[in-house]
């Protein structure tokens, strides 16, 4: 079998690893770096649940990504932005709003959410055209765009006041 | 699998030659029901992953993701940018390229409506001819094929198809029944006459094409072009529903007024002008 050793900058952490040319991210991400945010759901790029960022890229789809591919590329998974404070309050307002049911879906739409509610400027369209790349079955994306609301307008209360 | 990187044409036709297939993107290529032995990277070849400007010419790289297109073309042309956000999802916009998308053609193709309005040519090189040659971009053809290669795509600067509007018309089931169209214009300058072109992918197996001289634009001409669709033959339908004269005519028929509805401005004014 042909190996290639691939250096990735995973959350901010530089590793090595040694793949196999077949292998894609989400694989990589979750057999040989522990993290398991990003789940497997259609294996073609549609759920949106493997959804990963990638540095100069925006967010990508890990199950379409060979690993080989992505030597000296940087990505940030879920797991990256646990203590980033915008991730918190989407988190916080996910449970207000009940957006999230069995869960599998959630950790790609926050990465979304998070991506998007992090440009400016923002709106509802947008953050409904960003959760045209989530299939969610159980919750629907009603529930995940209030939420995503109610941090915007956090946000927007918080700019105002210090203005 | 096999993977290497080819940056130069003689390394690439030394992989073709051994039986490698391109990635772009690889959303096609890496899909689950999709396995490949042997994949030949292009990505590192010059200007791979760019839109380059040239006098006669904007030229995109191999790899250009439709992400990067759509942002271009929000300056260059509009009605491409508003098409290309209805293609996909904006994280597999991110990964899919141009060339791949195009590439890798169904009956319900979706981008090539659009580009093919736009006039744009393919860079393609063969396995058993080294040498580059631009092609039109067309359906079928000595584009494709698992011995051929695109190297690049150029959209001529001089192209009279810059304002376009596309439309996806979908049923509402799970059937996979979904039609794209694409309908530019131009307006002669001698006679005021408006030339329409429509690209309808999703009837027949290969798109086809309609062509509407009009003086104004209106409903008359929603009917002719109409009339155009309905007497379509000869061509294999895709299946028995979308296989209907009439169900064409409909189809013709929803392009074309939703070009009415959104350029209603334009033709209002050059209505005026006339």
């Amino acid at each position: 079998m042909h190996t290639h050793r691939v250096q990735l900058a995973v959350n901010g952490k530089l590793k090595t690893v040694t793949v196999p040319a077949d292998e894609r991210l989400l694989d990589t991400l979750r057999t040989k770096m522990d993290l398991y945010g990003a789940r497997y759901g259609c294996g073609t790029g549609h759920c949106g649940a493997c959804v990963v960022s990638q540095e100069g890229v925006g967010l990508v789809p890990s199950c379409l990504m060979l690993t080989v591919r992505l030597d000296g590329a940087a990505i940030t998974t879920y797991e990256g932005l646990e203590t980033d404070p915008l991730m918190r309050d989407l988190q916080d307002a996910f449970v207000e709003e009940g957006a999230a049911q069995c869960g599998y879906c959630t950790p790609g739409i926050l990465l979304s959410l998070h991506h998007v509610l992090s440009q400016d400027p923002v709106d509802e369209n947008v953050v409904r055209e960003s959760l045209v790349s989530h299939l969610c079955r159980c919750t629907g994306h009603y529930a995940s765009v209030r939420a995503a609301m109610k941090v915007l307008q956090r946000k927007a209360g918080m700019k105002v006041a210090v203005d | 699998m096999q993977w290497i990187e080819a940056s130069t044409l003689d390394e690439l036709q030394s992989a073709l030659v051994q039986g490698y297939r391109v990635i772009g993107g690889g959303t096609g290529l890496l899909g689950d029901e999709n396995p490949v032995e042997k994949v030949v990277d292009i990505r590192r070849f010059p200007d791979a992953n760019q839109i380059v400007e040239y006098p006669s010419r904007w030229q995109l790289g191999p790899v250009v993701t439709l992400t990067h297109l759509q942002a271009w073309a929000k300056n260059h042309v509009p009605g491409l940018a508003d098409g290309l956000n209805r293609l996909g999802t904006p994280v597999l916009r991110n990964l899919a390229t141009v060339a791949g998308r195009l590439a890798n053609r169904e009956p319900t193709s979706d981008l090539y409506p659009m580009m093919r309005l736009l006039g744009t040519e393919v860079l393609v090189m063969s396995r058993e001819d080294p040498q580059p040659r631009w092609m039109l971009l067309e359906y079928e053809g000595p584009l494709y094929g698992a011995n051929r290669v695109w190297l690049a795509l150029r959209i001529p600067r001089s192209t009279k198809r810059r304002r376009m509007v596309f439309e996806k018309i979908t049923k509402a089931r799970l059937n996979g029944s979904i039609v794209n169209g694409a309908v530019s214009w131009q307006q002669s300058v001698a006679n005021g006459q408006i030339h329409v072109q429509m690209v309808i992918s999703g009837v027949f197996e290969i798109p086809c094409h309609l062509s509407v001289c009009s003086k104004p634009l209106d409903l008359a001409t929603k009917i002719r072009a109409q009339w155009q669709a309905f007497q379509q033959m000869g061509w294999v339908p895709i299946d028995d529903f979308r296989a209907s004269a009439a169900y064409r005519a409909h189809v013709a028929g929803v392009v074309l007024e939703r070009l009415l509805k959104t350029q209603s401005g334009f033709f209002e004014s050059s209505l005026e002008e006339a």
